[in-house]
């Protein structure tokens, strides 16, 4: 019985179809003459062959039944770059296992792997010298970034610890970046924000966490800030709540939540430099970084888009009506809104501007 | 009722460039079909100069006109030299009583560039008559629009202003002649 191209019998039966002029073929998705491939490549590899026409045969033996063919993927990649003469691989070209590559590598000057290993726990293997084996100090601690915990419990494996990835996360989280601007009747107006009536803005995170800051229209009514007052990480806000206090030279206005959450970091620069808030109030200015619980209900009581544009308008009308009946319905082109309007228009008084935009004076006792 | 029924006047506050009032009014009669009329110039309007800023008042300059009660004009469009402000404002280059009858132009911040450099004359005309008529439309009660190149785009600086056009979009167009049916 001649082979089959499957091993078997009935395998061989099924498969050796006919062409239309009697002579067998491989397979019926195969169409090749069977003799003419077994001339070249023997009756192995025919054997062997599966039906994604791939052969499984091991190497060795095809090239065995296959002398026909030069097959350039014996040759070491050392050889192929032509570092040495001659060299064939006898480890299928798994370098990362090869002995003959690693000394190679050594050879060319790159450090052995446990020069490699000894480098990476350089700074770790500092560490353990310095401190006893017991008393390995958090790196974290040590810098003053964390309070506790004081002591490494994963051996300077810093990747797998939760105190360091939530630092890592934290640093991520820190950079904003530059928002498109509109500017409606010279206030500064950031796309894709949600803003409050109670002008605070949230934005949405990558993560899901929602960042929070002043809109530049408070920013310029109140002027720059002596002080922020934030909530402390772990505090839950409810939309509409009291979320922060600003404080100018005594007086105090209180903003409310966009959102209701938990507060999960605070930026601290706005209360060492409050004057932050006022420059950059959609970027670097941001307040806080709130975990929502009800972001989808608490959003649709937020101006968005087209709607936040429409709603500083009004706000600006409403502006000039406080400035007197001079001023009422005035349309203005050109120029830009001042930067600390509180200071510049003497007949604006502090509450009543807390009360008219914040619509928080009822919240104050 | 079109806006050929509607007379519109134009008058200078102070000095002006030569020529700079007959320019505006063509741009008003080119792109409104309304051919303005010069009324009498007045002084410069030193009742509402502001020391403290070194700046003129425009809300107090636009009462002051609309107390003068024009005869024959509805609509009333002041040009000056001055620098303009209102107190919430660094500066403005015109401003106008929302749905009102009297606005005012400033060529005092036209004349230079958002770089600093100076403008020629052309331009500044070019500028200071797409603020009469952005002024006008407020006159008119239409609102400011979100598309950039509508004449009713808020403009900021000289750049938006320079990248705006003397024409309305259709949206406000639209609104303007329906404004104008229901007078």
């Amino acid at each position: 019985m001649k082979h089959s191209a499957f091993g078997s019998k009935e395998n061989g039966q099924k498969n050796k179809k006919k062409d239309k002029e009697g002579k067998k073929v491989i397979g019926i998705d195969q169409p090749f003459e069977y003799d003419e491939v077994v001339s070249i490549t023997g009756p192995e590899y025919v054997k062997n062959l599966c039906r994604s026409d791939i052969t499984v045969l091991p190497y060795e033996e095809l090239k065995k039944n296959a002398p026909g063919f030069y097959l350039s993927a014996d040759r070491c990649i050392w050889m192929k770059a032509g570092i040495i003469n001659f060299r064939l691989c006898d480890g299928a070209h798994d370098c990362h296992h090869c002995p003959f590559d690693q000394a190679m590598k050594i050879a060319m000057g790159e450090p052995s792997p446990a020069a490699k290993e000894e480098q990476r726990e350089g700074w770790a293997g500092r560490m353990k010298r310095t401190y006893e084996i017991l008393e390995t100090p958090c790196i974290h601690f040590k810098r003053g970034h964390v309070t506790s915990p004081e002591v490494c419990a994963a051996n300077y494996a810093c990747r797998h610890c939760d105190v360091h990835r939530m630092l890592q996360a934290q640093k991520q989280r820190r950079g904003v970046p530059r928002p498109t601007i509109t500017n409606v009747s010279g206030f500064q107006v950031a796309d894709g924000y949600y803003y409050h009536f109670g002008h605070a803005w949230a934005r949405i995170e990558h993560d899901g966490w929602v960042r929070i800051g002043i809109d530049d229209f408070a920013c310029k009514i109140f002027g720059r800030a002596s002080s922020i007052h934030l909530p402390v990480i772990g505090d839950f806000l409810a939309q509409g709540e009291i979320g922060w206090v600003v404080e100018r030279n005594g007086q105090k206005a209180a903003m409310q939540s966009p959102l209701s959450g938990t507060v999960c970091d605070l930026n601290n620069r706005t209360t060492a430099h409050p004057d932050v808030v006022q420059k950059k109030p959609y970027e670097s200015g941001w307040l806080l970084l709130l975990e929502p619980t009800n972001l989808k209900l608490d959003l649709e009581r937020l101006y968005f888009g087209r709607e936040s544009l429409q709603w500083i308008e009004n706000e600006n009308h409403h502006l000039l009506r406080l400035l007197g009946t001079e001023y009422e319905r005035m349309a203005a082109t050109g120029g830009t809104a001042i930067d600390d309007i509180f200071e510049r228009c003497p007949s604006l008084d502090w509450n009543r501007l807390a009360g008219a935009f914040l619509n928080t004076a009822a919240l104050i006792k | 009722m079109s806006l050929k029924k509607k007379r519109i006047g134009v008058l200078a506050l102070g000095q002006l460039p030569e020529h700079a009032l007959d320019i505006i009014s063509f741009h008003i009669k080119n792109h409104l079909d309304v051919m303005p009329r010069t009324l009498p110039a007045l002084d410069n309007p030193e009742y509402a100069y502001n020391e403290k800023r070194f700046q003129y008042d425009a809300g107090i300059i636009i009462e002051a006109l609309e107390a003068m009660r024009f005869s024959d004009v509805e609509k009333v469009i002041g040009v000056m030299s001055i620098d303009l402000f209102i107190p919430i404002f660094t500066h403005v280059y015109g401003e106008a009583r929302q749905g009102g009858n009297c606005a005012v132009v400033s060529l005092f911040r036209l004349k230079e560039n958002s770089d600093g450099s100076a403008s020629p004359a052309v331009l500044i005309y070019k500028r200071a008559a797409k603020v009469a008529l952005h002024e006008l439309g407020h006159l008119f009660n239409l609102l400011h629009c979100e598309n950039e190149k509508c004449l009713m785009h808020f403009s900021g600086c000289v750049k938006e202003l320079d990248q705006s056009s003397p024409t309305l979009c259709e949206y406000c167009a639209i609104f303007l002649q329906d404004k104008l049916r229901h007078r």
